[in-house]
């Protein structure tokens, strides 16, 4: 026989031995004793008498009062019923006293009588239970024996090594004395403590048991010490699983971050090779989620989101990331995110969320579709991809704090609001020049459609009715540069076109003051938004005009309201879109068209558009 | 490894950790005879049970173990009377000197430690309370004591006055160990005991021929701080709820 095995067999065999005979004297000492109670004279009614009326209820027994012709001195009179009549009054005097004493508890201190055997410890406290000792030592002594001799499990290979290793991790956390195993509550708790502490150990100590890899072996040994810092070191402490829940998240996560950042090729293939754009972008995002984490700028979604726009862009134009000498394509990535990041923090809300993140992706979108064209040639595109969403954002920002209306926000979702953003991005990248030098046109024309869009306070036209107003103004904006917004800061708005939809929208909430539909009015929904894109169209290409004659405009959409809320029998929204698309070039040459008969009418109605 | 010499170091460990529990439990199981009987020859007995608890405590070489023995001795020489008085004041204070020594002190054997700590007061009102009820017997037809009897009743007065403020004292420390309930609510049945006690002595004082009633009014105000000290814990001051006799209701 093996002498060692020997040897180890008589240490266990005293070890047990003595841990149970310590668990028999725990057993003994702990199990209930005597508590005698104290020897107790007789409680006579004169007692009583003078226990309650003294010293507060003294003067009832002197002088005038009540009792005082029934006490002398310290005792009570010799007089016939002296006795009695002090009992009936102590006894009315006890219960006004207790009664006035709500605090106490008459049953406190009377409950228990005679002797008692009482435990050593209260129900829950105390050290490991004498059973609880023998087993653990047992399963000390197990785990130590299978530490030193791992073949018995018969495992082989490197599952032996590592079940040996855990065995003797574990061991070392069984305190070979009971007295020092801690209390008996919670002991699974902290057991399963101590079993996930040497487990996490045996990984950490011997990662290539597990992996064969290097870069993961390197992983495992990076993430788990805070994990297995913030667990118990022995079975007498207690778990504290919000530190471990904090480790997790926080120094483990951010190490297993670095580690992977450090390394990309190898954990992710050489598609992320950091020389390759695609692996720089990777790179870059893992290095600032591992320093800052990835809630401090965005959200998880929105990261993500921002990462996966990045990496289009990085997949279809590479050359925007490496192309730049003296810039690495890394430290190009890292600018990206920390740009759009600084921006987006200062945005007005609701885009410092989620939302402006969606605004950032859609403009790398949109670099991803059609290029830098729309860049500057000089400086850092990365730059512009957060300043373009700014000028949308800014643009909106006039709609969205308007306090009279509630803002575009009671009009659009917030889905809907990345909508309209998105509707002035595209048109932004498909016009080159709309944010060189500085531009802020992108900004003008988002603002005057938002400021027209708050003043729908009566809600005429659904979401889909502004963002088709908002795509042809941006389209006939684009096309017709400082005419419909910004044209003249000398006008109350600065700009015709947001003039003009509000122009519409106040006639149209004149038709709904009227009575609105059941009053025969046709200026809302679909009609007005067709107004709308109409009066825009003209003003894009005669600026000058509709600022001239903008209160005849006015007065043609009022007199054809007017005219088809009267007639309802013979004019409906059809005719009210053509006449006003048949004379608002009349009005835009000529001013007003004064009154229209009914024969003029016809004839535009019947005939060619003028 | 053999069966012989399995049983051979089985028997050495055995011999040289010594087996304290077997005696522990031979001790208490005495204790708790004893004690019911509550007879002359019983408290004589009781006392040779407090002496030899303390011997083993001595002797004892677990620290835990030592303090369960002293622990019986404390309550054994408690209960032993007019036996055991010349007994407790050594077993308490070699058994609170064990108690220090423990790792966490009295939180290591909270039920044990609190039982040494609070015997030598209670065996004191035991044995205050013994002269009391002589007293109380020697009151005449006239309701009356001698004057001689002065200076001893206000003497008992006072002593159950200094163990109600010491075991009043040691109350804070016994809440706040992990103790059960039971316990608790015994020291503060304890105090009332002792406070009851304070108030029959006062009272008898008044039965005392020429009892001067600026000295009695002056224990009652003594009196009254210690009914307030109860009722500030939440405990009626109500004496006709204890009884008289020793009960024994130990199971």
């Amino acid at each position: 026989m093996d002498p060692t095995l020997i040897i180890f067999g008589i240490r266990a065999l005293i070890r047990l031995a003595r841990e149970g005979i310590s668990a028999f004297n725990q057993f003994e000492r702990d199990r209930p004793a005597l508590f005698p109670d104290g020897v107790s004279a007789d409680f006579r009614q004169i007692d009583f008498i003078r226990n309650t009326f003294f010293p507060d209820h003294a003067d009832l027994l002197t002088g005038s009062g009540a009792f005082a012709k029934y006490w002398s001195g310290t005792a009570p009179a010799p007089v016939p019923g002296a006795m009695e009549a002090l009992y009936i009054g102590a006894v009315k005097l006890f219960a006004e006293d207790q009664a006035k004493k709500k605090q106490v508890s008459a049953r406190r201190g009377v409950e228990i009588g005679g002797a008692v055997m009482i435990k050593q410890w209260a129900d829950g406290k105390g050290p490991v239970g004498p059973i609880g000792r023998m087993v653990l030592t047992m399963a000390d002594i197990g785990l130590e024996f299978v530490g030193a001799n791992p073949s018995l499990l018969g495992v082989g290979g490197n599952g032996e090594k590592l079940l040996g290793a855990l065995a003797t991790n574990l061991s070392d956390m069984i305190p070979d004395d009971g007295d020092a195993m801690g209390p008996k509550s919670q002991l699974a708790e902290r057991f399963v403590g101590i079993f996930l502490r040497a487990g996490l150990q045996t990984l950490n100590d011997q990662p290539g048991l597990v992996v064969r890899e290097d870069h993961l072996q390197q992983l495992v040994r990076n993430t788990l010490p805070p994990i297995i810092a913030a667990l118990p070191s022995g079975l007498a402490e207690q778990s504290r699983w919000r530190d471990v829940a904090d480790a997790l998240l926080g120094p483990a996560a951010s190490a297993a971050i670095s580690t992977v950042a450090a390394n990309p090729t190898a954990f992710l293939g050489a598609t992320f090779d950091p020389n390759r754009a695609i692996g720089a972008l990777t790179q870059a995002m893992l290095r600032q989620a591992a320093t800052t984490g990835l809630k401090q700028e965005f959200t998880e979604a929105g990261f993500i989101g921002l990462y996966q726009a990045a990496l289009g862009v990085a997949a279809a134009r590479p050359e925007l990331f490496l192309g730049r000498p003296g810039t690495p394509a890394d430290q190009l990535a890292s600018d990206l995110f920390a740009k759009v990041a600084g921006t987006l923090k200062t945005a007005a809300p609701p885009f410092n969320s989620d939302l402006g993140t969606a605004l950032a992706v859609d403009v790398l979108d949109t670099v991803k579709q059609d290029g830098p064209r729309f860049f500057e040639k000089e400086g850092p595109w990365e730059n512009t991809v957060g300043t373009m969403a700014l000028q949308v954002i800014d643009g909106l920002k006039v709609g969205l704090t308007d306090p009279a209306s509630g803002g575009i926000k009671s009009v659009l979702s917030q889905q809907q609001l990345v909508e309209l953003a998105r509707t002035f991005l595209a048109q932004a990248a498909k016009t080159p020049g709309m944010l060189a030098g500085g531009s802020t046109e992108l900004q003008a024309i988002v603002g005057g459609v938002a400021k027209a869009m708050a003043e729908d306070k009566n809600l005429l036209l659904a979401p889909d009715d502004w963002l088709a107003i908002a795509g042809v103004a941006a389209e006939a904006a684009a096309a017709n540069p400082q005419r419909l917004f910004k044209i003249n800061t000398a006008t109350p708005a600065g700009a015709i076109g947001t003039e003009v939809i509000k122009d519409l929208l106040a006639v149209a909430g004149v038709d709904l003051a009227e009575g609105g539909r059941k009053g025969g009015g046709v200026l809302f929904g679909a009609t007005l938004r067709e107004a709308i894109i109409v009066a825009l169209r003209s003003a894009a290409g005669n600026a000058k005009a509709t600022v001239d004659n903008q209160a005849a405009l006015k007065g043609l959409a009022e007199t054809l309201s007017d005219l088809v809320r009267t007639h309802p029998e013979q004019y409906g929204s059809k005719e009210w879109l053509s006449l006003y698309q048949s004379l608002i070039s009349r009005v835009l040459h000529g001013g007003p068209i004064g009154a229209l008969t009914e024969a003029e009418i016809r004839k535009i109605l019947e005939g060619p558009v003028a | 490894m053999s069966p012989n010499l399995r049983a051979l170091v089985l028997a050495v460990v055995l011999a040289a950790s010594g087996c304290a529990g077997a005696s522990l439990d031979s001790l208490d199981t005495k204790l708790r005879d004893l004690s019911k009987q509550n007879t002359p020859a019983t408290r004589a007995q009781l006392a040779a049970l407090a002496a030899e608890a303390q011997a083993d405590a001595k002797a004892s070489p677990d620290p835990k173990n030592r303090v369960a023995f002293y622990r019986v001795a404390a309550v054994a020489a408690w209960q032993a009377g007019p036996a055991g008085e010349t007994l407790v004041l050594p077993i308490t204070d070699e058994g609170a000197a064990a108690c220090d020594a423990l790792p966490a002190k009295d939180a290591s054997a909270p039920r044990d430690c609190s039982l040494i700590r609070l015997a030598a007061p209670l065996a004191t009102q035991d044995a205050l309370t013994r002269k009391l009820m002589v007293i109380q017997g020697q009151v005449g037809s006239s309701g009356k004591l001698p004057s001689a009897q002065l200076e001893p009743v206000q003497q008992l007065f006072d002593g159950l006055e200094t163990q109600f403020d010491k075991v009043s004292g040691l109350r804070g420390g016994v809440f706040a160990l992990d103790l059960p309930e039971d316990f608790k609510a015994r020291t503060d049945r304890e105090r009332l005991i002792i406070y009851c006690n304070g108030v029959k002595a006062w009272s008898l004082y008044g039965d005392v021929e020429g009892a001067p009633a600026a000295t009695f009014n002056a224990m009652a105000q003594r009196k009254k701080q210690m009914t307030d000290r109860l009722e500030a814990d939440g405990i009626a001051t109500d004496c006709r709820t204890i009884p008289a006799t020793q009960s024994f209701d130990a199971t």
